[in-house]
């Protein structure tokens, strides 16, 4: 795959505040990267400084493995912070308004966005009578003129009802999918997220403390029963008996099985019904939320 | 820079203000007719002098055209500035350079648009009820065009300047409103500097002591100092606009 984001040591300060701190991340086509942070963490400024909105004070980045922006930025859309739309004019007018921007003199293109978007209904609507969701839409509509290889979202799903949220998903997902679009996503909703992204980057007071792929959060966050002092082959031919295929023998007799652990109960009696009892048995993993807070700081400010 | 140009007379043609103040310039005009016709019975000669930029405004409404224009520039400008739209503007890979001079551009051509209109209106009326719009000759009308663009584009620049700084729409309006009768006085003083050895009476019309022939060789230093100051702006503005985060 080929590299469609890397920055180098990204650095941003506000007098002696220092907002996003030398995050050097890499994205891939076709990624979903979701960046995970609390209010004030860094994410829209971080955002900002790739999407060309803010200068940042040291480090680089490049897009497309290409050093200057300035030819590449025109392949990417943003979204940042509130979609921006003129209230006066209708949701075409508002993208016919971008395609001149870009010089753009074919309008055919308005139709298929606003199909995409699910507009298209409303497309001789004034944007002020656009409901929060429809805003929404219409500011990725408006990310998605000129066809961007990379689309940097700031918080797409924030204020959307379910159904809104749900549309959104669908709706990006559909982007990555059949055109292979690169998107970076910042979100709260932990739970869309994991719907959404391949991989992850949480930052925390401007730095990227983790970066992780879909597959090892999975990992990270799966839960398991772990039963500590016992003879592994013993305990696994116990476990093959009762359905318990998942397991993992680990160092200084330890097996990790992976089940529904609520089953540790069971495990236990069942392993005292053959004369084996556990120094301990545990239930180990978080939840994906969990997880997050605690690279985050610990706290959560929900 | 086309495409800037481009897409800001398209926001300008379908936004509610454009149209609105495009209909203010049909009774002004109407209104500046019939202050030239009671005019001209004051004049000696019974010819309004034309007074290049001063004139401007006296003759083709610049006050009116200023305020129009300058609340115009304000929405124009400084809404994207408060609305976001800047920063999905520049987002789209667009030169922060172009896009100010682009939207001066525009206005500019806006200006001239009123503008004509306006002159049209005067033209008409004077040829239909008058002897003529107080409008002197294809020179003068090319020293009102010229002196009115650099005047105009100052104040805006002015105004975008402002719009930059403060990326907020209410102050932007403020400065333009406020701004006007500050920039009418300078206008005239630089005027009155311009005309040496001159007395003039308490109380007379400004238009009435100038001569045409003496004020259009010095109409240039005034037309310079504008066009120096729309520079000035000009430059700030892009200076803001490029170093500032959106």
């Amino acid at each position: 795959m080929s590299s469609v984001l890397k920055t180098d040591n990204l650095t941003k300060t506000y007098g002696h505040a220092t907002v996003v701190d030398h995050v050097s991340m890499h994205l891939e086509q076709g990624d979903i990267y979701g960046l995970i942070g609390r209010n004030g963490a860094g994410k829209t400024t971080l955002m900002k400084m790739i999407g060309g909105i803010a200068a940042p004070t040291s480090g680089s980045y490049e897009f497309f493995g290409e050093k200057d922006n300035r030819k590449t930025i025109a392949r990417i859309g943003c979204l940042i912070e509130n979609p921006s739309l003129y209230p006066d004019m209708t949701v075409e007018d508002n993208l016919k308004f971008y395609n001149k921007l870009l010089g753009i003199t074919d309008n055919r293109n308005i139709d298929e966005i606003l199909e995409l978007v699910d507009l298209s209904d409303a497309r001789k609507k004034k944007t002020k009578k656009l409901s929060l969701g429809m805003k929404q839409r219409l500011g990725i509509a408006i990310a998605l003129v000129g066809y961007p290889d990379m689309l940097i979202l700031d918080e797409p799903i924030n204020g959307l009802d379910p159904t809104g949220i749900v549309e959104v998903r669908k709706m990006l997902l559909k982007l990555n999918q059949e055109r292979n679009m690169t998107l970076l996503i910042s979100s709260h909703i932990l739970g869309e997220l994991e719907r959404l992204a391949t991989r992850y980057g949480i930052i925390e007071k401007g730095v990227l403390v983790e970066e992780l792929s879909h597959e090892e959060l999975l990992e990270k966050t799966r839960q398991a029963v772990r039963i500590d002092g016992l003879d592994p082959r013993k305990v696994t031919v116990i476990l093959e008996e009762i359905g318990l295929t998942e397991y993992k023998v680990l160092q200084d007799q330890k097996v990790m099985v992976y089940c529904d652990t609520s089953l540790s109960g069971k495990i236990n009696a069942t392993l005292g019904e053959h004369g084996l009892f556990a120094e301990s048995i545990s239930v180990i993993g978080q939840d994906l939320e969990s997880y997050f807070v605690e690279k985050m700081g610990g706290v959560s400010h929900e | 820079m086309n495409n800037v140009i481009s897409s800001q007379s398209f926001k300008c043609v379908t936004s509610k203000a454009f149209k609105v103040f495009a209909l203010i310039t049909i009774p002004i005009s109407v209104l500046l007719f019939v202050m030239f016709n009671g005019m001209k019975d004051m004049q000696e000669e019974g010819t309004i002098i034309v007074n290049g930029i001063t004139t401007v405004r006296e003759s083709v409404g610049g006050d009116m055209l200023l305020m129009v224009l300058g609340i115009f520039a304000a929405l124009l400008f400084a809404m994207d500035f408060s609305s976001g739209s800047i920063r999905q503007i520049i987002g789209k890979g667009i030169d922060r350079t172009k896009y100010v001079v682009g939207t001066l551009v525009t206005i500019a051509l806006y200006a001239l648009l009123l503008m004509g209109t306006m002159m049209v209106i005067l033209f008409v009326l004077g040829s239909v009820f008058g002897e003529g719009t107080g409008i002197s000759g294809f020179s003068e009308i090319g020293w009102i065009i010229a002196g009115t663009l650099v005047f105009v584009t100052f104040f805006v620049s002015a105004v975008m300047f402002i719009a930059c700084l403060s990326r907020k729409t209410s102050i932007s309006l403020i400065f333009a409103i406020l701004s006007i009768s500050v920039v009418n006085i300078i206008c005239q003083l630089l005027s009155l500097i311009t005309k040496k050895n001159l007395l003039v009476d308490p109380g007379t019309m400004f238009s009435q002591v100038i001569s045409a022939e003496a004020t259009l060789s010095e109409r240039i230093i005034p037309l310079v100092s504008y066009f120096i100051l729309m520079l000035v702006f000009g430059f700030a503005s892009i200076m803001v606009v490029r170093k500032r985060d959106m």
